[in-house]
């Protein structure tokens, strides 16, 4: 990887565009503007890659874990145990 | 017997979390078993404490906090894992995230198409350390804000922020190795041998 482009000077390194890249792609820079990495990103083929693997990545993780249809066994389970302490809704369906 | 308007409250309120909690205690324990025993020792808990619950306050957030003190209380040995979140981590993680950056050229790119992406991502993410799992759970699983997990946690919104990092550092450079270990991208070359190549 090229740390700093060598036709088109970058204002920040891959190192610092390392650093920022999880602010950048939750929209919270604290020390790099969303500007210079966009242009470091311009320049730099190999982290603009990265950037896009990390955002794809971001955005496949909660397909990972499913939000379960109603777990009713569970659920039936814990209002059972519940009971048992004094619960007195009727929610086990 | 007539509901008392503690339970029914109760039922409205942490019931109905339910489901988000079932999947924050799975994506955490990473055994379904466990993780179901975790969910109804969290609603124990919470039924006991129901009164210290602050009207207002996120329900579900109140569940993820007891659900991972319980969970802590099974693993008490990683609990006890020093919590280097702070800079200095985040700088030492620098170094495995450009290495993972140079990976572009060994076929990262095509990675996500050429693997079963789910169940990679939940075996990578049961590997890495509770203390920053529970932070990409709670941010890049359950969607809350760094806020909401700095509450969940208990811990400063920076703190949050560099467990974050170490978590999604830790996640890539575990997927990757699943990834050469499948031999769906190529093993990283030192530099060195790179150079004289």
């Amino acid at each position: 990887m090229t740390h700093v482009s060598q036709d088109t000077p970058a204002l920040i390194d891959c190192r610092t565009a390392a650093r920022a890249l999880y602010d950048y792609l939750d929209g919270r820079l604290p020390h790099v503007s969303h500007a210079e990495v966009q242009q470091h990103l311009a320049t730099c083929a190999d982290c603009a890659d990265h950037f896009t693997f990390a955002r794809r990545l971001l955005n496949v993780i909660p397909a990972a874990f499913p939000i379960e249809p109603e777990a009713q066994a569970l659920r039936t389970r814990i209002v059972a145990a519940l009971r048992s302490e004094g619960f007195s809704v009727d929610s086990s369906a | 017997m007539l509901d008392s308007p503690r339970d029914s409250a109760f039922d409205q309120r942490v019931l109905d979390a339910l489901p988000h909690v079932v999947r924050f205690a799975r994506a955490l324990a990473h055994d379904e078993a466990l993780a179901d025993d975790l969910v109804q020792e969290t609603y124990l808990r919470a039924y006991r404490s129901w009164e210290t619950f602050r009207p207002g306050h996120d329900a579900r957030r109140w569940l993820f906090t007891i659900c991972r003190n319980v969970f802590l209380r099974h693993r008490e040995r990683e609990a006890r894992v020093v919590d280097t979140s702070g800079e200095v981590a985040e700088l030492e993680s620098l170094g495995a995230m450009m290495d993972i950056a140079n990976s572009g050229q060994r076929g990262e790119g095509e990675l996500l198409d050429r693997i079963e992406v789910a169940p990679a991502i939940r075996a990578a993410l049961a590997a890495v350390p509770e203390v920053y799992r529970t932070a990409a759970i709670l941010v890049d699983v359950e969607g809350e804000s760094y806020e909401a997990a700095a509450e969940v946690l208990g811990v400063p919104v920076g703190t949050v922020r560099s467990r974050l990092f170490r978590a999604r550092r830790l996640l890539q450079a575990s997927l990757l190795t699943y990834a050469v270990d499948a031999g769906i991208v190529r093993a990283p070359v030192p530099p060195q041998e790179e150079s004289r190549s």
